[in-house]
């Protein structure tokens, strides 16, 4: 009997904890980190002046030395590792000081690795675009695609077996910039090989790029006159 | 049998001074970031920083924005490894080099007279190929001992004081400045200010804003 409503009660538990996982997994709404505290203490000290571009987004964006790819441009980076839509959103203050002729952006690999609904990354996503293009009126904003995974080279399962998600959460993003006029930049054309992958000689471990990888980047955002 | 004791104690001799001096450099991360660097559009009259993972986290691109800078800092990098990539960063002549090495040459416990003899030689091949470039050498910033992780112990603060003296005397010589960070990234008990480091050696972002407002103050930006 005790056996009983100890096993009863233990199971009550379990179906507690899915329902609050799943629960937390839907709203987990959470960005700051001490990461996140530190690059921020960063930007905010950084002196307010006018820039020509912004590249706003997460590690991928972090890791990109553009100001010295792109010569003769005075350039902001402000990507954050680990960041997510919800962290993007919660610094867009500090963007719009910069008044940027152009923003680059590329965000939702985390979301996604997050396992949050596509619905809440994609109204976070428009969110973003309204308020740049609310503050921004003249500022030329480029939506980049969430770049592809390569499953055989991530090490962490929980990005595994993505790329079908950042299809589908690119074409909402690409009918967006259509709606808003923005452009949008599929940067597939040039990281994804021909089954949709990240090119296997491009990234060590199947999200982040070769430093050199960078320079084709730029060269393709150069290809398409987008610099 | 004598030959073959004596090739055997040889041969451990030899191995033995190879753990005492492990000058290599060229690892899996050093040839990422070499490759990136072959690929970077060269610019003339960049201001290049050059050094280990201290350098290569500074946002250097980002607190001076209007400048032409080239970060060229390697995660784990050595005086050996800055010597073998000299060549490649002089090539553009650049306008400055803030160079800053060592730390991690104390850390392979590398003799302090080949780092020292390592510096030599870089002042040497800049004035020699790009002699309009002007060197700064950085000293090497104090560790703060109470926070410093396990992997960084084998550096020793005396030995820091040691390259640091060694720097100051060879600018002397050479006539380039000698700038010493301690004045603004150490505490007055000589240790890395705790406020600006996470482990002890690497410094928090906002550290670099200070850096780069000492190096504007003195002029050299």
């Amino acid at each position: 009997m005790i056996r009983i409503q100890y096993g009863l009660l233990l199971s009550l538990l379990f179906a507690a904890n899915i329902l609050q996982a799943q629960s937390n997994a839907q709203v987990d709404s959470s960005y700051v980190n001490w990461y996140y505290n530190q690059r921020m203490e960063l930007y905010n000290q950084l002196p307010v002046q006018k820039y020509d571009m912004v590249f706003l987004g997460n590690s991928i964006t972090e890791r990109g030395e553009w100001q010295e790819l792109i010569s003769g441009k005075v350039i902001a980076n402000r990507g954050i590792g680990g960041d997510n839509t919800f962290g993007v959103l919660a610094r867009l203050d500090n963007v719009i000081a910069l008044q940027p002729k152009k923003i680059f952006l590329l965000i939702g690999i985390n979301d996604l690795g997050r396992g949050l609904p596509m619905e809440v990354i994609f109204e976070n996503y428009t969110q973003i675009i309204h308020r740049l293009k609310k503050a921004l009126p003249k500022t030329r904003i480029y939506v980049q695609s969430i770049l592809p995974l390569n499953d055989t080279l991530l090490k962490y399962d929980y990005l595994k077996n993505k790329n079908a998600l950042v299809n589908q959460l690119n074409e909402k993003l690409q009918q967006l910039a259509v709606e808003e006029q923005l452009v949008y930049i599929n940067l597939h054309e040039e990281f994804a090989d021909e089954n949709g992958a990240l090119k296997q000689a491009w990234t060590l471990d199947g999200i982040h790029l070769k430093p050199v990888v960078y320079t084709y980047w730029v060269s393709y955002l150069q290809r398409k006159k987008y610099l | 049998m004598s030959v073959a004791v004596l090739a055997c104690t040889l041969g451990s001799i030899e191995m033995k001074a190879q753990t005492a001096v492990d000058s290599a450099y060229n690892n899996g991360y050093y040839q990422l970031r070499m490759e990136y660097f072959d690929e970077v559009p060269s610019r003339k009259k960049e201001i290049v920083f050059l050094g280990n993972s201290i350098t290569e986290a500074g946002d250097w691109l980002d607190i001076l924005p209007k400048k032409r800078v080239a970060n060229r800092g390697i995660s784990g990098d050595i005086s050996f490894g800055v010597l073998a990539r000299l060549d490649k960063i002089l090539e553009n002549k650049p306008a400055k080099i803030f160079l800053l090495i060592g730390v991690n040459d104390l850390k392979r416990e590398i003799p302090k007279e080949l780092i020292i003899q390592n510096y030599r030689k870089i002042v040497n091949r800049v004035r020699t190929y790009s002699p309009k470039t002007r060197l700064f050498l950085q000293s090497v910033l104090p560790v703060n001992e109470e926070k410093l992780i396990e992997p960084f112990k084998k550096v020793k603060m005396e030995d820091i004081v040691y390259l640091n003296e060694a720097l100051q005397e060879i600018a002397k010589e050479n006539q380039i400045e000698y700038i010493n960070l301690w004045e603004v990234l150490g505490n007055k008990e000589g240790q890395l200010i705790e406020r600006f480091t996470p482990d002890g050696i690497h410094l928090k972002p906002i550290a670099y804003i200070k850096w780069v407002d000492y190096l504007k103050k003195k002029k050299y930006l």
